[in-house]
């Protein structure tokens, strides 16, 4: 069965990018450009992984993952940060809150970030 | 300052060679002229009283003298103002006078009283020379006088003891007087001295002021213990100060905090330590407002180097400081719109690369992967871009916390080790020594740096070993990073640091990279106050150097918690870290 995987950032290109590029590699791949959306799915059918931008309108996205990781339903889910901010002190919040892997979008190329979503799957 | 600006009209230097106490050369000669005169006036009253007494050789030459000299002082005034013609109605009255006094033995006290009070006279228009010329005078004209028209000639009593006690009495007095003049006038001459000094002074402090007042940058100066005694124009103006500022405390004045806006006080580490403070940004927040300063301090060293007070220079750059910021905000969101579309382009060059069902030729996948690759060296290079562009600009911050090199080592290690043996190559790690004390720097940077040591490692060796060393000299830790690649000629390891510098692989002829890796790499080194150097022979290998020095005052803790993973003491850290920093 294959892994579901839910895209969530607020650019459309690349979240076709991030579904084609994983579907390609095998994945279940569902997208949400927001965090109201993303949670309204989370509910509905949970993934087992969450790729998570944190620059986004409306909700920011650290504050979805504060939502995911209270909610009981929803806290087991195995969350990765991909983000375009490498500030130390949004990594180490992060990590408090128990996301698996934050990737810098930045410095990773997407072999790499699919290795981190691989590597995140398995752990 | 509020001294009182007075007009101060500096004199010029009076060049003659004769110094005059009262008035001018002019008056000092109407006064021998008077002298003369009055001299003559007295000879020739005398000759109308006693008519008998006088010689009549030494009448003409008296009526004689008298007109030359009239002639002299009413007609050329150039010859006139000279100063040597005061010898002129000088050797008339001392002629008239000499006479009077062998006429008139009995008035001869009466002349002696005479010339001693115009020889007084004479010696406070102080004129050395006239001086002596005429004490000398008076005794060749007592003595010829004897000579001539006295005697026969050079009787034993030759000259009447009289006339020579006169004499002697009249150069003694002469000279008496010239030393009391003289040091009237030395001391008159000092007083001159100290008026022109104190008017040049004031003259130059008056330039220097309207200098500093000229100057934008804000000045105070204050005593030792920091009240102001001086400001400037621009200092007054940049504060807003409306109030008195002499003698207020420059704390009042010029409240200053740092970037984490605590409150700061450089002047008074200045005037403590003695050490001027270099220039930093400050803030200061007065009202509600915020305004950005760009400090100086410097100690006013008194004697015996002890600090008496501190100059502050200071300059607003709350204006520079807004657009910096605007523009480092333009570079960053610039810089993160370039970089979207690339991942874009990245990601789907990506995808055909790796998807099975798409079907191309062995020219289109070459071609494919020669743009991936250039897509992935854009991204590459928009990053070092950023992190040169921060770097020239100071404005890279670095978020400290205490750590242990030995676990940087390890991460980049496991990191690395895998993708080393993809090449054929193998990596290795030797922590030589296991009690090395930690570092307080940030984390991410630092692993930056080895990262990008091993990466060039990884990158210039075709085969061999690289070795991954930590060890401790000094108050430091020591990472070397060893590889048995293809090396690099002196050249190269001289330029081998700077912005956009590939050293060539003289193997394949090709350069890779940005040329900004060891730059960037250089520049978080030193900004943590390390060194890096590198030590390489082409053809054998290269070993890249990074000492790091030991966070201060916890060089005796040792790490005792590495065992405990990163996770939880990475945040533990950087608690301790804030704590260590504030001691």
């Amino acid at each position: 069965m294959a892994n579901k995987i839910l895209i969530v950032d607020d650019d459309v290109d690349l979240r076709e990018l991030y579904k084609t590029t994983l579907q390609n590699e095998g994945f279940d791949v569902k997208t949400a450009e927001n965090g109201e959306d993303a949670l309204s799915q989370i509910m509905q059918d949970k993934p087992e992984l969450i790729v998570l931008d944190i620059m986004m309108p409306k909700i920011h996205g650290m504050d979805t993952l504060d939502i995911i990781k209270a909610t009981p339903e929803t806290k087991a889910i195995k969350v990765l940060i991909l983000s375009a901010l490498s500030d130390q002190k949004m990594m180490d919040r992060a990590k408090e809150l128990g996301v698996v892997d934050y990737v810098v979008k930045s410095q990773s190329d997407m072999s790499t970030v699919i290795d981190h979503i691989k590597e995140a799957l398995k752990a | 300052m509020e001294a009182r600006e007075k007009n101060f009209v500096v004199p010029s230097d009076v060049q003659n060679e004769e110094q005059f106490i009262f008035g001018n050369l002019k008056d000092i000669n109407l006064i021998t002229a008077f002298a003369a005169f009055s001299a003559v006036i007295i000879t020739m009253i005398a000759m109308i009283l006693v008519p008998e007494r006088i010689d009549r050789n030494l009448i003409v030459y008296v009526l004689l003298g008298t007109s030359i000299f009239l002639a002299i002082f009413l007609s050329n005034e150039k010859l006139y103002l000279n100063p040597r013609f005061s010898y002129f109605p000088d050797t008339v009255f001392v002629t008239a006078v000499t006479i009077n006094m062998y006429a008139f033995k009995e008035f001869a006290d009466f002349y002696f009283i005479y010339y001693i009070v115009l020889i007084a006279v004479d010696a406070f228009a102080l004129r050395m020379r006239y001086f002596i010329f005429i004490t000398i005078y008076m005794l060749i004209a007592v003595i010829s006088y004897n000579v001539f028209f006295a005697s026969e000639f050079f009787p034993s009593s030759i000259i009447p003891a009289k006339a020579l006690m006169h004499v002697y009495s009249i150069v003694i007095m002469a000279v008496v007087m010239r030393f009391f003049a003289s040091k009237a006038l030395s001391e008159r001459q000092e007083k001159e001295k100290i008026r022109r000094l104190a008017e040049n002074t004031l003259s130059a402090i008056k330039n220097l002021r309207a200098l500093i007042d000229n100057i934008g940058d804000g000045i105070f100066a204050v005593d030792e213990s920091r009240n102001i005694y001086t400001s400037n124009t621009a200092a007054i103006s940049i504060l807003g100060w409306k109030k008195a500022i002499i003698n207020r405390q420059i704390n009042e004045v010029m409240p200053l905090r740092n970037q984490d806006m605590d409150i700061v006080d450089p002047v008074l580490k200045v005037i403590e330590t003695g050490k001027p403070f270099k220039s930093s940004e400050l803030i200061i927040k007065n009202d509600d407002e915020e305004m950005k300063l760009y400090i100086n301090i410097a100690p006013i060293l008194g004697p015996m180097n002890k600090t008496q007070g501190a100059i502050v220079i200071f300059r607003d750059i709350t204006k520079e400081k807004e657009i910096e910021e605007q523009r480092m905000e333009f570079v960053a969101v610039s810089s993160h719109e370039l970089r979207t579309p690339l991942t874009i382009i990245e990601g789907y060059l990506y995808n055909i690369l790796n998807n099975k069902k798409l079907k191309y030729d062995e020219e289109t996948k070459l071609f494919m992967e020669k743009a991936h690759k250039s897509a992935k060296d854009l991204q590459n290079l928009i990053t070092d871009l950023l992190d040169v562009s921060k770097i020239e600009q100071n404005k890279i911050s670095f978020d400290k916390g205490i750590f242990d090199v030995s676990d940087i080592a390890k991460e980049v290690f496991d990191e690395y080790e895998r993708k080393a043996k993809e090449v054929r190559l193998k990596l290795t790690l030797n922590i030589k020594n296991k009690k090395i004390p930690k570092i307080n720097m940030d984390r991410a940077r630092i692993k930056e740096v080895f990262i990008n040591l091993v990466g060039n490692a990884i990158k210039y060796s075709d085969k061999g070993t690289i070795e991954i060393c930590v060890d401790k000299i000094d108050r430091s830790a020591l990472v070397s990073v060893k590889d048995s690649g293809i090396g690099m000629s002196d050249e190269d390891q001289k330029f081998i640091f700077n912005k956009f510098y590939r050293a060539e692989n003289w193997r394949t002829k090709t350069k890779s990279g940005t040329g900004l890796g060891l730059y960037i790499t250089k520049a978080i080194v030193e900004n943590h106050k390390g060194k890096i150097w590198v030590d390489s022979k082409q053809g054998v290998g290269s070993t890249f150097f990074v000492s790091l020095p030991f966070a201060k005052r916890i060089a005796r803790i040792v790490s005792h918690d590495t065992a405990k993973g990163t996770k939880k003491s990475n945040v533990k850290s950087k608690e301790l870290g804030k704590l260590v920093e504030s001691i």
